[in-house]
């Protein structure tokens, strides 16, 4: 396991840890009566499992984490230096992607369905460099479109 | 036979096929339904004779569960719920180039498992649904467990991972108004939950929006086509993998249409207990896209609807929420479905039968047709098809309660897909978890309350003993055979 999948792991465990624990102090805040009368049993049992479970994946993370420490070299360092540029830009695009698609959905409702869609490909067609301005052009408008005609008039689908 | 011919005519054969093809463009969007298609197709059989309007019924619900395989296996989305369990191993063999062994592999068991399905509705229509009839809470609860001890099975060689997952998405289940109080749980007064977490935009999300963050990560697969066909259906070779199959298409098949024909279960359910099944059966193979691991829950899934067929025919009791529909429309047509059906509208019923047997023929070249149609979008740029596959989950997930906030949901479960794969993380467990949590919650306290607070009917009643049995066996199943072959040894 390397560095970034252990960092990963570890917050992935700690989130599940603290989701457990906010599900366990919220299933204890609901009403309690018989078991099968108590809303907040079923969550109280399954958060409470998970912070077992998530706990016992921290404690084992933090003993390999410990492990893997002696054995790391500069060279392996200056490795990901190189390749960190590579990561910066994926993680570049994933961001530009969920802003464009947040921008999308906030849009929905405050602009016409069709409108919002076809700026949305253009948008990421473009980013993206998919196609031509053109062709992005072309391609947002019969897409749009044909959502609009297919859902909307055709089926009676109720678009957003 | 007379009845097969009686229903070769043109007025019912060529809304048939129109049906059909309407069935594999809705099937194969992600988030349309098999229910919606029905559901948009019975507006326009009011003014048809009875048997055209089931006709087109029967086509659209059999041709739409299949057409959900197709994204499932070309970009991992699910088009219906029934097809979650054929997104593992699907599109794993089209990763590996496989893409249309697969697809011709679902299209001919579908069709087989169809045919099953529909031929043990036609012999053994009433004694089963008396059977499915015994179903109570506590035999539902024992259910909705044997469905999710296949969460174990599905993360086995990752088992902290798999339960965690499994364990999240059972949380995630409790959200909203609690079935025996009305107490509403983690709802953050927010209006949209108090129905609970939609489970078509969560798993849209888990499975399908994760997969696009996925491939954005990689530029360069962007100019690239989205999937590599070579559009020729590997028939011959598909052919030989059924025939060494054959069992598992029968038992897949046998458990489809016995879990459809339970009230409240379904395609769904029943592709991921088949699915579970040859998992257990077949070891660590399936996942890594074996063609095992498609035969099991497509056969499953669509003999599954056959099963619905056979509570509601016999007994007037919907199977799922198609033949919810379904028996609306049979008392539009004047028919009241029930046991008296066979008597009073004896030629009807065969007449059905018979449209459904033929429905599993003509699903062959209407499904070739549409996995030509949908490869030959998925074989344009990844980047064009990505923006699409985003936009046609937001249009599924909103047509569902017609709300914005479960295109949020969509949106936050494809992060979450996102992350718990990079940490491989197993997605299946929260899925099923997501399925069968409420049904697990609520059958057992409402079987509780029946039975004022003892446990003990969960374990008396001959129905529940054998699922228990097959849950424990199911879970320990493998340890014991390895000691006993250890022993052996």
């Amino acid at each position: 396991m390397d560095r970034k999948r252990w960092w990963w792991e570890f917050a992935i465990a700690l989130f599940v840890f603290l989701i457990g624990a906010y599900g366990l102090f919220e299933s204890l805040k609901m009403p309690t009566g018989d078991p099968h009368d108590s809303p907040g049993l079923t969550p109280a049992v399954l958060s409470a499992i998970l912070m077992v479970l998530s706990a016992a994946l921290m404690f084992y993370l933090l003993f390999i984490f410990k492990r893997n420490l002696k054995g790391w070299s500069l060279s392996e360092s200056k490795g990901r230096n190189e390749g960190s540029r590579e990561e910066r830009l994926k993680t570049q695009r994933l961001v530009v992607f969920i802003a464009l698609t947040v921008a999308y959905v906030a849009l929905l409702g405050k602009i016409p369905y069709t409108l919002a869609t076809f700026l949305y490909l253009v948008g990421s067609y473009l980013y993206f460099k998919s196609v031509k301005l053109h062709v992005a052009i072309g391609i947002a408008l019969l897409v749009s479109l044909s959502l609009m005609y297919s859902f909307g008039h055709l089926l009676g689908v109720r678009l957003p | 036979m007379s009845y097969l011919l009686s229903i070769l005519s043109l007025k019912v054969l060529f809304p048939l096929l129109l049906s059909m093809a309407f069935g594999v463009f809705v099937g194969a969007m992600p988030g349309l339904t098999a229910t919606m298609a029905v559901a948009l197709i019975i507006p326009l059989t009011y003014y048809m004779e009875p048997l055209t309007g089931l006709a087109m019924v029967i086509g659209v619900s059999f041709t739409a569960i299949f057409a959900g395989d197709i994204p499932a296996t070309f970009l991992r989305i699910p088009g219906t719920p029934a097809s979650g369990a054929a997104v593992l191993d699907g599109f794993e063999m089209n990763k590996k180039g496989k893409g249309a062994l697969a697809l011709t592999l679902d299209l001919f068991c579908s069709a087989l498992g169809g045919l099953i399905g529909v031929l043990i509705l036609i012999f053994t229509a009433p004694p089963l649904a008396e059977v499915a009839l015994k179903f109570t809470h506590f035999e539902y609860f024992w259910l909705g467990v044997f469905g999710l001890s296949m969460a174990a099975v599905l993360s086995r060689g990752n088992t902290i991972k798999g339960l965690l997952s499994a364990l999240f998405g059972l949380l995630i289940s409790t959200i909203g108004i609690d079935v025996t109080t009305g107490y509403p749980r983690f709802t953050f007064g927010i209006t949209e939950l108090m129905d609970g977490v939609s489970f078509i935009p969560a798993m849209i999300g888990l499975f399908g929006i994760s997969e696009v963050l996925k491939r954005l990560s990689f530029r360069e697969s962007l100019d690239l086509p989205s999937v590599k066909i070579n559009g020729k259906l590997d028939v011959l070779e598909a052919l030989k993998l059924m025939y060494r199959n054959k069992f598992i298409i029968i038992r897949s098949s046998l458990i489809g249409t016995f879990i459809g024909a339970l009230p409240g279960a379904g395609a769904d359910i029943a592709a991921w207990v088949a699915y579970g099944a040859e998992k257990s059966l077949s070891g660590n193979e399936i996942g890594s896209g074996s063609p095992r691991g498609v035969i099991a829950p497509t056969s499953a899934n669509n003999a599954a609807i056959g099963g619905t067929w056979i509570p509601a025919l016999a007994l007037g009791i919907p199977g799922d929420s198609i033949t919810a529909i379904v028996l609306g429309a049979m008392l539009m047509y004047g028919l009241k479905p029930g046991p008296l059906i066979f008597a009073q509208s004896k030629d009807l019923v065969y007449q059905i039968f018979a449209v459904a047997l033929l429905v599993q023929i003509m699903l062959l070249p209407v499904g070739w047709l549409g996995i030509k149609a949908f490869s030959r979008l998925v074989s344009l740029r990844a980047g064009v098809v990505m923006s699409a596959v985003v936009l046609f989950s937001m249009v599924g997930s909103y047509a569902i309660r017609n709300s914005v906030f479960d295109i949020w949901l969509m949106a936050l479960f494809g992060l979450l897909g996102y992350v718990m794969e990079k940490i491989n993380m197993p997605l299946a467990p929260m899925v099923l978890a997501l399925i069968l949590g409420r049904m697990i919650e609520d059958n057992l306290r409402i079987g509780l309350i029946k039975s004022g607070g003892s446990i003990i009917p969960f374990l008396t009643r001959p129905i529940s003993l054998i699922l228990f049995s097959l849950i424990v066996l199911t879970l320990l199943g493998p340890s014991i055979w390895k000691v006993v072959r250890k022993l052996k040894d």
